[in-house]
């Protein structure tokens, strides 16, 4: 990699902001992990930890997530 | 090859290994940008076992007060705590993120696994190929002690 003047790129970054983002360990399509959570239901509910609550087999693939 | 201080690799495994949740910290850099000499754990605004959510507003206002002191943003790293070894796609997702706000010739997005007894880093390069496609790869890194010459 070419030499880089890091006070170069400190000045270009000066008015950026940190964007808005979630770090999922697993996709909230995926959420087998989930069940693991699950000891109020045996037919395969399982509880969301990001919007904690129950979301049943059926649900789709987390249609309301959103940064 | 990255490098990365050993105080700050310590303090990253040591903080992640410290919490049923997932963590997060911002990297700088002041000499080399293959060279990570610094770090911040970011508080969240939500986490849990399967998520971290950052607080945005303490990394900017860290990212700021580095740069009045010369210190460069060029990293991110969180853990997972579940034993998965790999990005999501919403990690994935993010570091893209990252690298498209801030212009860096590099993203070094980094991942701590702790699995209960031990935390394993891994690192990966997040860089743009042809202007166009941003390119994620795992790269190698090594510890280096604050006082020996890491461009040895």
């Amino acid at each position: 990699m070419e030499k880089i003047n890091i006070k170069e790129i400190i000045k270009q970054n000066e008015g950026v902001d940190f964007p808005d983002g979630v770090c999922c360990a697993n996709r909230c399509s995926d959420c087998r992990y989930m069940e693991m959570d699950n000891n109020a239901y045996n037919d395969g509910t399982r509880r969301c930890a990001y919007y904690g609550k129950w979301l049943s087999p059926a649900t789709p693939a987390c249609p309301n997530f959103k940064y | 090859m990255l490098k990365i201080r050993g105080d700050v690799l310590a303090n990253i495994k040591q903080t992640f290994a410290s919490s049923s949740q997932e963590q997060g910290f911002i990297l700088g850099c002041m000499s080399c940008i293959e060279q990570l000499e610094y770090c911040i754990r970011i508080p969240a605004v939500q986490s849990g076992i399967y998520y971290y959510i950052p607080d945005t507003h303490e990394a900017d206002r860290i990212i700021k007060l580095w740069a009045s002191q010369g210190i460069c943003f060029c990293g991110f790293i969180h853990s997972h705590v579940i034993n998965k070894k790999q990005l999501s796609e919403n990690d994935i997702e993010f570091a893209k993120k990252l690298f498209s706000s801030y212009k860096l010739p590099v993203l070094w997005f980094g991942l701590g696994v702790f699995d209960g007894a031990q935390c394993e880093i891994f690192f990966y390069s997040v860089t743009q190929k042809n202007n166009l496609d941003i390119v994620i790869l795992p790269v190698l890194y090594k510890g280096y002690d604050r006082m020996e010459n890491a461009e040895k």
